[in-house]
This record gives C-alpha cells, sequence and structure tokens, in this order.
C-alpha cells in the first residue's frame, strides 16, 4: 500500500470515527435535554431550580448545534453535501433567528429582521443555514447581557465583480475576543492548539463558508469608538441561473 | 390508550422514550434493540402497536430495512422515523414511515407529532 493509500484510509476512518463519535453525543445531549425539559414541564418548579435548568438546557441545545456542524464540515470536506442552489435568504434568516430563539429561552432575545425587499436568492442550500445559526449562537454567547439585542441587516454588494448579499449580525452588547478577528481572518495555527479553544462554532462556519466561496469577518465596535459590541459579516453569492 | 413500540440500540435513548411517552399515556408494549429483534417481535405479536418509533443507526438491521420489513407485513403499521442521520428521511419515507424526526428533537415536537398519528 503506498503512503497516499495509507492517508486515504487514515482519513477515511478518522471520518467515520469522528461520524460514530458525533452521533453518540447527539444521542448523549438528547437525553438529557429531554430530561431537563421533563423538569421544565413542571409547573410548581422552584423559580431558582428552572432557571438553572434553562440554562442547561440552552448549552445542550448549543453543544447540538456544534456537533451538528462539525457533522456538517465533515460531509462539506467530503463533498458529499450540496453546496449550490437557490435559497431565499430572508426565509433562510427567519429560519435561524426562530432556531436561535428556541436555543436560548433564558435570554430575552430581540431579533431585528432586514426589512424586506423582495426575495433574495442565495446559492448554498442547508450549509448557509449552518454558517448563519453558529454566527448568531457565536454572538449571544459573546454577549454576558440577559437581554441581547441583534440586528441583522442584509445589503446587495459586489464582491471581486460578483453580485453578492452582505449579511450583518450585530449585537451592540458583545464582548469580542481581540484574537477572534485575527484567528478568523488567517485561520487557527495547527501549530498552536492552545488557541482553538473558544468559538469553534464559528471557526467551523468560516471553514464552510470557505467551502462555498464566502467569507466571514468579525468587527470588534469597541475599536471603532463604542463602548463594546460586535459584529459578524458574511458575503455570500447571489444565486444566477445557471 | 395507544399504544408504541420503542425501536433504538441505546438503552437509556428507549428509557428516555418510555418516561416521556407513559408521562402522557401512551403504552410502552415493546421494545427492540436492532432492526431484525424488531421484526421478529413484530412478526410474533398478535396486537400490533398503534406507532413504532424506529432508530436508524443499529447493528444486525438498520432502520430504513427493519421499516420495509415491517411495512411489507403491514402497509398500513405507523412508523416515526427518528434520527440523527437527516440524509436518511427520504430513504426513510420511501420505506413507509410516515413521519420523520431529526435529532436532537424537542420533546413537545415528539409529543405534537405522536398526538397527530394516535392520541394516547
Amino acid at each position: 500500500m503506498t503512503g497516499k493509500e495509507l492517508d486515504k484510509r487514515g482519513t477515511e476512518e478518522l471520518e467515520f470515527y469522528m461520524d460514530l463519535l458525533g452521533h453518540d453525543m447527539l444521542n448523549n445531549n438528547q437525553a438529557v435535554l429531554s430530561y431537563l425539559e421533563l423538569i421544565l414541564s413542571n409547573r410548581d418548579l422552584d423559580p431558582k431550580v428552572r432557571k438553572y435548568a434553562e440554562k442547561a438546557a440552552s448549552q445542550i441545545r448549543a453543544s447540538a448545534v456544534l456537533i451538528e456542524t462539525i457533522k456538517r464540515a465533515v460531509g462539506v470536506m467530503k463533498g458529499g453535501l450540496s453546496t449550490q442552489g437557490p435559497l431565499d435568504l430572508g426565509m433562510a434568516l427567519k429560519r435561524t433567528g426562530d432556531d436561535l430563539a428556541r436555543l436560548f429561552p433564558d435570554r430575552q432575545l430581540t431579533i431585528r429582521m432586514p426589512e424586506a425587499t423582495g426575495t433574495m436568492l442565495i446559492s448554498g442550500n442547508g450549509v448557509v443555514e449552518d454558517i448563519l445559526l453558529n454566527m448568531m449562537v457565536n454572538m449571544v454567547q459573546l454577549d454576558p447581557g440577559n437581554r441581547i439585542d441583534i440586528k441583522i441587516s442584509a445589503d446587495e454588494c459586489r464582491h471581486e465583480g460578483v453580485p453578492c448579499f452582505r449579511i450583518r449580525i450585530e449585537d451592540t452588547g458583545a464582548q469580542i475576543p481581540p484574537s477572534l478577528a485575527k484567528d478568523i481572518g488567517t485561520g487557527l495555527d495547527p501549530e498552536d492548539r492552545s488557541k482553538a479553544v473558544k468559538m469553534t462554532g464559528l471557526l467551523f462556519a468560516h471553514m464552510m463558508a470557505e467551502a462555498i466561496k464566502a467569507q466571514i469577518e468579525v468587527e470588534d465596535l469597541s475599536a471603532k469608538g463604542m463602548k463594546e459590541g460586535g459584529a459578524f459579516t458574511i458575503v455570500l453569492r447571489r444565486w444566477e441561473q445557471p | 390508550m395507544s399504544t408504541v413500540m420503542i425501536v433504538d440500540d441505546e438503552l437509556f435513548i428507549v428509557e428516555l422514550y418510555r418516561d416521556i411517552l407513559q408521562l402522557r399515556g401512551y403504552k410502552v408494549m415493546g421494545t427492540a434493540f436492532d432492526g431484525e429483534e424488531a421484526v421478529r417481535k413484530y412478526a410474533a405479536s398478535n396486537e400490533k402497536p398503534d406507532v413504532i418509533l424506529m432508530d436508524h443507526r443499529m447493528p444486525v438491521m438498520n432502520g430504513v430495512e427493519a421499516t420495509k420489513e415491517i411495512i411489507r407485513l403491514n402497509p398500513r403499521q405507523k412508523i416515526v422515523f427518528v434520527s440523527a442521520d437527516i440524509l436518511v428521511e427520504k430513504e426513510a419515507r420511501d420505506a413507509g414511515a410516515i413521519e420523520f424526526l431529526p435529532k436532537p428533537f424537542r420533546m413537545d415536537d415528539l409529543l405534537e407529532k405522536m398526538e397527530k398519528i394516535s392520541p394516547p
């Protein structure tokens, strides 16, 4: 067997075990989440216990999103998922916003969607929704407040001469770690794995974005004169009839 | 009282379904830990369940194959497919499952589907 064949076999085995691991972790998450939901369905629950259970449920849901993202990212790396096709951006944002609200029932979330300007068709399919959801989840995780106000805007633009939409997710309460903008821009240094401990979902989203020829940018609004706040921007290609 | 058969290779998931469904008034009349066991038990039982909750990834025989076999025995059997493998939804529906619930699901989503198909 040649070195290349051994590499291929090693990669396939790794994919297989990652898939199994993801599957088992989702089952574990499912059990924890459902038992928490059973506890929360008790109307006589002590308010303090309810608060703790809701926080735990939020974290479990966020962890499930992460596992799903990693599974999807493996699929994208293998080229097994279709990444092209018309997707209604307005509908995708609406679904993602609804998912986000369900993920954090313990936070007072206000999500302001872009004003409707007709149908915005982009290329991407389900991968785009995973990316958007990860961006929003990570934004909420970066905001220590209980009341969270997320503003989403979508504008037409051109990137390298190609018609695109720029989607901006802004939270004026978020606290952006100084290294995040750099890590998203350059990717993580495989030699320095100590840094790969935060915002895993966002980094995977960035990798998937590259696979569909999109790009994610991170803005630290505190560096632009505001007290705090951050914004994630993604530029997605407008869908064109082939 | 509606009756349910649970098919999943993870004991803690079987127990989870049992806890949720019994609390809402369903009777769990049987369990199986792989597709082959499910088909064998289903074929041997005189009383068929109103609904079968079917996992996909299981040893010996997977959920899609088990669904095909059970539908072959009884085309009117209601099977709810529950899986973390979202890409098998079409296969599951083609095999005869009437509903597909992706994991992780919310308890209310499971109960809503169950109540729509067969109220407790």
